[in-house]
């Protein structure tokens, strides 16, 4: 019985073969570094979100270049980049010429990893995360898109504010990198022609820090570990002297100051609310005696952060909110307009296409994911980044797609508390979907909302990409009716409020001095 | 022995089954059918045993096609085709239906020797699966499969007396390919976040202890397996499996088969089982039932194991 045990050994050999042939997908995007497209050194002349000048926080002048002082800084950066370890040439590569998109991509792993539900208590009840016990399970925050979108716009907005400050210091004292001071340092990133004192990394380093440390308090120790990486790697590739980067260290950390102090009054911590507000909520929708939306989970779980539309818009004011953004009324329960759409529902959810399902996942952007906002987030950086925009431009973008995003979920939220319309699911159990039921009302789909949004900005900025954006944004929105969780009408009437709303943030983009 | 290669995923429980040192007699072939289920409530969450509302008992069914052919008497390839159906008795979630991997196995005897009171058999197989539909693969615990092409490897020793006591062990190794497409630009494993919607996914290895009897038209037997997934995370509280968990279990399994005749005609096979500890498992309960017919096709072949 020679002949099948070789055959057996051999199909093993071959079986190995394949299986050592397995590779691993690379965890993060990897981009070539570039040199910028541009200098804008005029930044300092453009209009900062919060800040009230960009010299609101001075910088001191820095040393002389002919100074012992300064001397001895790139006697330093010489020694430490002339040879790089790997370690130090691997964080050379991560936060190579555009910091700024890796602590977006930072922010999206966090959101990955706190967007997840607490479990229900053994009395069917669920507990709440606490901001006062963020270690505790539920561990703090959580954070659902809400909480998500919210966190990218502090972080792109206060960058952009905190990089317009470091340009006008940059154009200020002229201090360029230091391989322009001594021709033997090496380097190892492009040259950039922008004066490197402050240094933009540390800036972004600082500031993004700050703020991420203050929304993902469980991670701070993490985040400040990356943070100085992203420093030090500045060193590393012989691009910075030391006191480019303390100088630009305290301007992020000071910018930072201001943010955190709008996000401790955004209303964003009454949000969640609290047992009475969800009582009193269901008590006055129930009077209105119209079918109004139920939990659908078992056992059913306090209606998602109903204050959210309640929380301070970026691009216009709260007053605007209930009026200009108010939507119409969607047909009522029960008449004919309505089941011809809850029909809809029903054949997707008895026949949907294998396209239509592989698209509900696709824009799912649920649990232990980046969310919606984020999901547009990552659309956006290859455009950024092909185009070689700066930091200061690439945190531009994102101020403006991630403010449009976050209006756009305050005023979906507010529609959503104010309609309290049922899910296609409260009003017909045969509907079953191929994505959870997520825990608030319907009208309009948060999905539509934030992609429409979030499209009418980027396709201002990559106007080529335009039909693009709007192409996506309209599979995102239709997503959820291919996952039976929404009606046609929640997600048309989506996109009209998200374009209303990211019209408003590109006003305010085509304004502020850049364009 | 039932097959289990995956959380909730059966094989068939056919009478010549992968994983077993029976043989179909060359020139003939078995055919047939098989139903199988299985079922949990309760599921281990990394390692907490809990149950969810939101899914309520996870019920999987299969009809499965499963032909063996006996290209010698010591060489069998089998093919087997699922098709399957999920089921949540809560919550919104859908249950799937489809066709799910086709699975070609070639099956070999190395040996079948005279050992003091008995017979000591040596054999193995080397298996293949692909997925034969489009189904949902990131949709745990209603997914109809996990999406990976499969190259499968396993040995068997038994040993049994003349008078048909036997004793068994048999050892699987399952290569996985990665699932190419999850149908998502991202996703967060091991505290990491991955973009693409290609998924690596470890191998699998399981053991199986067996005792039983078999007189050649009866077989009683009862299998002790454990499952190990080499590598992967824990489902995070509260969330939905994912396919790079690390996958656990231990089954214990009671087979029976019989066959109406010698040789040829119909023969059945009854297994049922349940799951005594796991990871990232469900705590199911499980029975196949398959009815074969086995019939001779051309000449009986000579050619016999040697017992070198």
């Amino acid at each position: 019985m020679k002949t099948p045990i070789k055959l057996l050994f051999l199909a093993g050999l071959l079986a190995l073969a394949v299986s050592s042939c397995k590779k691993e997908p690379l965890p993060s995007p990897e981009y070539d570094a570039y040199t910028w497209s541009s200098t804008d050194m005029n930044a300092g002349t453009w209009k900062p979100i919060l800040l009230a000048s960009p010299d609101q926080f001075p910088v001191a002048a820095p040393a002389d270049p002919t100074s012992a002082e300064f001397l001895g800084e790139l006697e330093a950066v010489k020694t430490m980049s002339a040879n790089p370890t790997g370690s130090q040439q691997d964080a050379i590569a991560r936060w190579s010429t555009n910091g700024f998109i890796r602590w977006n991509e930072i922010a999206r792993e966090l959101v990955a990893k706190y967007f997840i539900f607490p479990r229900a208590n053994a009395d069917g009840n669920y507990t709440l995360p606490s901001p006062a016990k963020p270690d505790v399970y539920p561990f703090f925050p959580m954070a659902t898109p809400p909480y998500a979108v919210r966190a990218y716009s502090y972080l792109s907005a206060g960058t952009f504010d905190a990089l317009i400050a470091a340009w006008h210091y940059k154009g200020l004292y002229q201090r360029q990198a230091p391989s322009t001071y001594d021709a033997s340092i090496t380097t190892h990133l492009p040259n950039q022609a922008v004066p490197a004192y402050p240094s933009e990394d540390a800036v972004i380093a600082a500031f993004s820090a700050t703020i991420l440390g203050a929304m993902f308090p469980n991670e701070k120790a993490y985040i400040n570990e990356l943070a100085e990486e992203h420093k030090n790697s500045r060193l590393w590739a012989g691009m910075n002297v030391a006191s480019d980067l303390t100088a630009g260290d305290a301007l992020g950390r000071e910018i930072a100051t201001i943010f955190l102090a709008r996000a401790k009054t955004d209303k964003m911590g009454a949000a969640l609310g609290n047992a009475a507000d969800w009582d009193s909520i269901t008590v006055a929708q129930t009077a209105k005696g119209q079918p109004i939306w139920e939990s659908l989970e078992i056992p059913a779980r306090a209606m998602l952060a109903p204050n959210y539309g309640h929380v301070v818009p970026w691009t216009f004011s709260p007053a605007e909110v209930t009026t200009t953004f108010r939507l119409q009324a969607p047909p009522a329960v029960g008449t004919p307009a309505f089941q011809e759409q809850l029909d809809e529902v029903l054949h997707f959810s008895k026949g949907a296409s294998t396209k239509e399902q592989q698209i509900a996942f696709r824009w799912d952007d649920g649990t232990s994911t980046y969310t919606p906002p984020g999901h547009w987030n990552w659309i956006a950086e290859p455009y950024v980044q092909q185009a070689h925009l700066n930091p200061l431009r690439s945190a531009r973008v994102f101020t403006y797609l991630n403010m449009a995003m976050m209006d756009a979920g305050i005023c979906t939220w507010d529609n959503k508390y104010f309609y309290f319309f049922p899910r296609p699911t409260n009003i017909n159990p045969d509907i079953k979907t191929i994505l959870p039921v997520p825990n608030f009302p319907s009208y309009p789909s948060g999905h539509s909302t934030f992609s429409a949004a979030a499209a009418t900005v980027l396709g201002h900025f990559f106007p080529e990409r335009n039909a693009f954006f709007e192409g996506e944004a309209r599979e995102a929105a239709l997503s959820r009716l291919y996952g039976c969780i929404h009606y046609r009408f929640d997600c048309e009437d989506g996109i009209t409020l998200g374009n209303a709303i990211g019209l408003r943030s590109v006003q305010i983009a085509q304004a502020d001095g850049a364009e | 022995m039932l097959g289990v290669l995956l959380l909730f995923l059966m094989t068939s429980g056919m009478a010549q089954t992968p994983a077993d040192l029976t043989f179909v007699s060359g020139g003939s072939i078995c055919a047939g059918l098989n139903y199988g289920a299985n079922s949990w409530t309760d599921y281990w969450e990394g390692e907490t045993l809990q149950s969810n509302g939101n899914v309520g008992t996870v019920t999987r069914q299969q009809i499965g096609l499963a032909v063996n052919v006996g290209i010698r008497d010591w060489a069998n390839v089998i093919l087997m085709l699922p098709w399957v159906r999920t089921n949540a008795s809560q919550g919104t979630l859908n249950g799937q239906s489809g066709l799910q991997d086709v699975s070609l196995f070639v099956k070999t005897l190395y040996l079948d020797r005279k050992m003091g009171p008995g017979y000591l058999l040596l054999g193995g197989n080397l298996g293949f699966s692909i997925p034969v539909s489009p189904y949902l693969v990131d949709f745990a615990p209603l997914n109809l499969g996990w999406g990976t092409t499969n190259l499968s490897l396993r040995q068997m020793a038994s040993y049994i007396t003349e008078k048909g006591y036997f004793v068994g062990l048999k050892g699987n190794y399952t290569y996985r390919s990665n699932i190419s497409n999850i149908h998502r630009d991202f996703y967060f494993d091991q505290g990491q976040a991955h973009y693409g919607n290609e998924v690596y996914v470890h191998d699998i290895v399981d053991w199986t202890a067996a005792i039983g009897y078999n007189t050649g038209r009866l077989l009683l037997e009862v299998d002790l397996n454990q499952t190990n997934t080499l590598g992967g995370s824990d489902i995070r509280a509260w969330d939905p499996g994912f396919p790079t968990n690390n996958v656990d279990f231990t089954t214990v399994t009671g087979r029976l088969d019989y066959y109406f005749n010698e040789g040829r005609g119909i023969n059945i096979s009854l297994t049922g089982g349940y799951t005594l500890a796991g990871r990232n498992a469900g705590q199911s309960i499980f029975g196949n039932l398959a009815i074969n017919y086995l019939f001779p096709v051309w000449g009986q072949q000579a050619d016999q194991p040697e017992n070198n």
